[in-house]
């Protein structure tokens, strides 16, 4: 049993500098929250699982401790069972404590926890527009949450407090804002209403579970900036529970590492991204693509992330690591938290100190994979001068000109089209054979269509789309079948686009089948691509469910290359995956494109991604391309102040000289493009933004080697990125109902 | 290539979790162990029934003695023997009438779901149409204007039950349409039948089954409703409805007549109930829908 052991740790800890493990030795006093030997048991019909096994970590007031790891690792588990709010039937059991003050939530009655939740702990989710009441006023929804902990509390007094509130998070317009309903608010401003509630009363603690996971790079700016603020008013301790290292790197003062239900790594947040002490936080930095420094070659992390019911004896990470080797201590004795000479941290390895070696040791031993592949990618990196819109050297496989797809917006009895969104308008892009254009933008930007509209997935409204010379938007039912074996395309969740009746061998045989090929034949095909792919052939009879995220896509990219298509098309191929997998998945990419010359339309909102897999870039905004060039013209030489507000808005996974870093949030949510603003659309969010920008609209013009659709593209170089304006404050934005609206609009309507 | 090989050793899961999970049931077990043994005393009937249903070889009104296990009716024929016969009549008009209903109903929704538009609105006005008139009162109007039969009777219960599987089929096929791997399909190059046929269909098969399941226990219900009524199983022909009729006349005399024909309907129809329950959690439990199997999976 892991409690027994862990309790020697916590001894060991005391003696070492007064405090447990992981925890700096603060004179500041008591944490906020203590989390002591959690355990939390489900019962499933593969037997008892522990998704969380001896988790302990403490909180301490007006900090923020970063909980990081991948999907299934319990970090989020730990926390909703500490706050009891975990109410699956399937719950087996919860035990250790989870310590609020001196108060142990797990053995408090029903009444008086509910008493403190809200009031002491708050929640922050992560899916803002599901956890706010659809049919409740925002308004009184906050106040709500005041009232129930305060029942003296006047309707008037509650209304001046939620409308200061509302202030102070940034929603424009509180008063108006206050009477109305979570439908007409977008994403990022129902974060900041989740937020307000949550710091409503002044909690001591501020749990934040995956705050921004489902918001766009410059939303996400935003709220960060927004929950580091909230800390600093209520003074609380944060729990920031999320996948995402860069994240944790702006954000986080110390940092908890889980694993396979167990912290394995805890430490000071500079220590962990700088000296790792656990092979696998050092592994999961080498595979995490970086927006600030190009690699040639992700390190993926081997495998997958473990499952919580079949939990290896001994160390849960060994079979994936570099540097357990098999060794018989890491197979069979499970390492506990061992905290290291200063007391600040701990690591459960066995060998802490080899795993610091492991990320120096990296670029060395990554020299030899890369120089081969440098040398072809290299040139055309290089020559990637040339626009992506002029045409490269060769015909290209793809080629857009002025593509264009509306969708109509329905109203009314009859359902009469009233408005058009202009998902995509007036796009053009060329990709050549053996390159890849990534194609970023925010969501609702129309990067999804314009993909779905090269397989006329979509039906275009105008413009001309040549796959190979021949055009999609003419062609008859049997040419587009034809094209349609030419282009392929990967969907962003490998849990959605595989077939689930189907075995994966059949998956993949699909377009085989449809091509006439016979039985014999397409089950050695299915045998050929499953290796190419880095999947055993012999599991090809196996269902979808059977297979894990990042092997489902292994399996929708063989699919894909059946047909040996030319052109692939890549929606977001990497975003459903936990950041070990997305390498796995990227390298599989690379290796197949330099094998086959296949030209690849990688889709994408990760900028980091783009930048590890493009030769050239185009940035996406409202329908319309405002940047395009070769990777190192958009991301070392951006002249659009889109791209530089979303470049800066990355967070970086490196928290030395965070604080020097500027980013420049990008104010506002993208304007609704049912009714785009005139001229530029960037304008209503622009820093730069003069009387012009409004009457004309900029085209895209050669600049500095890339093409750039901005007014003063020529000065931006030259700009200062602007102070940050009052943190808080988005920009203004009109209170109407465009969030409604814009939520329609992301919902395409195509049939009838 | 230099793709290090991935680990895929997917956990070895069953494909046949659902059938696990249904065997996991007893009492869906049980009636399928049930109906099984109905459709062999059904199939041979002339081998297992100890007299010929038609002869009318015994005194009338009997009650259960040794010659005859279950007595004899009105006009001296072994009720063991009649009831063993009639069971062909209740399994063929219900596994008829779930043909039917299915046959038409499951492309009518799937068409209706996956083109919508006008074929959409066409077929479920259709549907609501059929839907306006209950279905005893349809089978009713269908018997009578075809005249009774076994065929027509199959026929006017199938009829009956082709909203139900129209309207499911379409729900679930709108459900799935505009998943990625519907998309995926098309994106390849197949043709509109082939996707509906090898994509959709595939993937709301579960619900119909279902359905299947239901219909039937409804269809045997009718069918004896009907033939009581003298619209269904011609009379020379045993079945437990036309027995009920009988033995309604003779209920002071024989009380025992009445009480097995009802007995097996009831038998028959709580069978094919516990099957559906069954299958409706084997389908379900697999999925995110823990709660519904922890909370009924005792009772089941």
């Amino acid at each position: 049993m892991s409690g027994g052991a862990l309790d020697g740790v916590v001894r060991d800890g005391n003696a070492h500098s007064g405090t447990t493990p992981g925890v700096p030795d603060r004179g500041a006093g008591q944490p906020v929250l203590r989390l002591r030997d959690l355990t939390v048991e489900f019962t499933t019909s593969a037997g008892v699982v522990r998704a969380v096994d001896g988790m302990s970590y403490d909180v301490f007031g007006g900090e923020t401790l970063g909980v990081v790891g991948e999907t299934g690792s319990g970090k989020s588990v730990s926390v909703l069972a500490a706050l009891g709010l975990l109410r699956t039937p399937n719950l087996r059991r919860v035990s250790g404590r989870a310590l609020l003050g001196d108060v142990d939530l797990l053995a408090l009655p029903e009444p008086d926890l509910r008493r403190r939740l809200g009031r002491d702990v708050a929640m922050i989710f992560q899916d803002a527009i599901s956890a706010l009441n659809p049919v409740q006023r925002v308004g009184h929804q906050i106040a709500e949450a005041l009232r129930v902990h305060d029942r003296a509390l006047s309707a008037a007094a509650a209304r001046t407090r939620v409308v200061e509130l509302l202030d102070m998070v940034g929603v424009p317009h509180p008063g108006t804002r206050y009477d109305q309903y979570p439908h007409q608010f977008s994403g990022g401003m129902c974060q900041r209403v989740m937020i307000a509630m949550a710091i409503a009363n002044r909690p001591k603690v501020l749990i934040a579970d995956e705050p921004t996971t489902a918001l766009d790079v410059s939303v996400q700016a935003q709220i960060l900036d927004l929950l580091r603020v909230a800390r600093q008013e209520t003074g609380a301790g944060v729990v920031l529970i999320t996948h995402d290292l860069g994240v944790v790197a702006e954000t986080a003062d110390r940092v908890s590492v889980t694993y396979g239900g167990r912290i394995v790594e805890a430490g000071d947040v500079t220590q962990i991204f700088t000296r790792p002490r656990h092979p696998y936080t050092a592994a999961l930095l080498g595979a995490l693509p970086r927006l600030d420094t190009a690699s040639d070659r992700l390190l993926p992390i081997p495998g997958q992330p473990p499952d919580p019911s079949e939990l290896p004896p001994g160390c849960a990470f060994a079979p994936r690591c570099p540097i357990s080797r098999g060794r018989a201590l890491c197979t069979e004795l499970r390492p506990e938290p061992v905290p290291d000479g200063g007391g600040a941290g701990a690591s459960a390895c066995h060998f802490p100190d080899e795993a610091a070696s492991l990320l120096t040791a990296r670029p060395d031993g990554e020299q030899a994979a890369p120089v081969d592949e440098r040398a072809e990618p290299a040139g055309t990196r290089e020559s990637a001068g040339a626009p992506v819109t002029a045409g490269g050297p060769a015909a290209p496989v793809l080629d857009i000109r002025e593509a264009m797809a509306r969708f109509p917006v329905r109203s009314g009895l009859l359902a009469r089209p009233s408005a058009w969104v202009h998902a995509v308008d007036g796009v053009s892009l060329r990709v050549p054979a053996g390159r890849t254009l990534g194609l970023v933008g925010e969501s609702g930007c129309g990067k999804t269509t314009l993909a779905r509209l090269v397989l006329r997935l979509v039906e275009p409204t105008g413009g001309q789309i040549m796959v190979d010379g021949d055009d999609v938007g003419k062609a008859g039912r049997s040419q587009l079948r034809r094209i349609r074996r030419r282009a392929q395309m990967v969907f962003q969740d490998p849990y959605a686009s595989l077939n689930p009746r189907l075995s994966v061998g059949d998956n993949v045989a699909e377009p085989l089948r449809l091509q006439g090929v016979p039985h014999g034949r397409r089950r050695l095909e299915v045998a050929d691509l499953f290796t190419r792919v880095g999947l055993r052939p012999e599991h090809a009879d196996r269902l979808p469910a059977q297979f894990s995220g990042g092997q489902r896509q292994r399996v929708a990219i063989a699919r894909a290359l059946a047909s040996r298509p030319g052109l692939l098309i890549l929606d977001e191929p990497v975003s459903a995956l936990d950041v070990s997998v997305q390498a796995q998945v990227l390298n599989l990419l690379a290796d197949l494109q330099r094998a086959s010359a296949m030209a690849y339309l990688f889709v994408s909102h990760d900028l980091a991604v783009i930048r590890q897999v493009a030769d050239e870039v185009a940035v996406m905004y409202l329908g319309r391309i405002v940047e395009s060039g070769s990777v190192r013209r958009v991301y070392d030489d951006p002249r659009h102040p889109y791209t530089r507000a979303l470049l800066a808005s990355v967070p970086v996974p490196d928290p030395v000289g965070r604080a020097g870093r500027r980013r420049v949030p990008l104010g506002g949510d993208v304007p609704s493009p049912v009714d785009p603003p005139s001229g530029c659309r960037f304008r209503t969010r622009c820093p730069l933004a003069a009387a012009v920008c409004a009457e004309e609209e900029p085209p895209l013009r050669l600049i500095a080697g890339g093409h750039t659709a901005c007014h003063f593209a020529e000065q931006t170089p030259g700009l200062k990125p602007a102070e940050r304006t009052p943190a808080l404050k988005p920009a203004e934005q009109t209170p109407g109902p465009e969030p409604a609206e814009r939520a329609a609009g992301q919902e395409p309507e195509v049939r009838g | 290539m230099t793709t290090a090989p991935d680990v895929p050793a997917p956990a070895p899961r069953r494909r046949l979790a659902s059938l696990r999970r249904f065997i996991r049931s007893r009492s869906a077990v049980a009636g399928a162990v049930g109906l099984l043994v109905l459709a062999a005393l059904a199939l041979f009937a002339p081998l297992i029934a100890p007299f010929d249903p038609a002869a009318q070889d015994g005194e009338p009104l009997l009650g259960p003695s040794g010659a005859h296990l279950l007595g004899t009716d009105q006009l001296g024929r072994d009720i063991l023997s009649r009831l063993i016969h009639g069971a062909r009549a209740s399994l063929i008009a219900a596994a008829g009438a779930a043909a039917v209903g299915a046959g038409i109903g499951v492309p009518l929704g799937l068409l209706a779901g996956y083109l919508g538009r006008w074929v959409d609105a066409v077929a479920m006005r259709l549907v609501d149409l059929l839907l306006a008139v209950p279905g005893i009162l349809l089978a009713l109007v269908i018997i009578v204007v075809l005249g009774p039969g076994r065929l027509n009777l199959i026929l006017a219960i199938g009829i009956g039950a082709v909203p139900e599987f129209a309207r499911l089929t379409r729900v679930a096929t709108l459900g799935i349409r505009d998943r990625d791997f519907v998309l995926a399909a098309r994106g390849m190059g197949a043709s509109t039948p082939d996707t509906m046929v090898r994509t959709v269909l595939p993937n709301v098969l579960a619900p119909i089954v279902i359905q299947l399941v239901v219909t039937a226990s409804m269809a045997v219900v009718v069918e004896a409703g009907l033939t009581f009524l003298g619209l269904g199983t011609p009379p020379p022909a045993p079945s437990w409805g036309g027995m009920l009729q009988d033995a309604r006349s003779y209920l002071y005399q024989s009380p025992s007549y009445g009480l097995f024909p009802g007995l097996c309907l009831v038998a028959t129809v709580l069978c094919l109930d516990r099957i559906g329950r069954g299958l409706q959690l084997a389908v379900s439990g697999g999925g995110p829908n823990v709660a519904t199997r922890i909370t009924t999976g005792g009772a089941v």
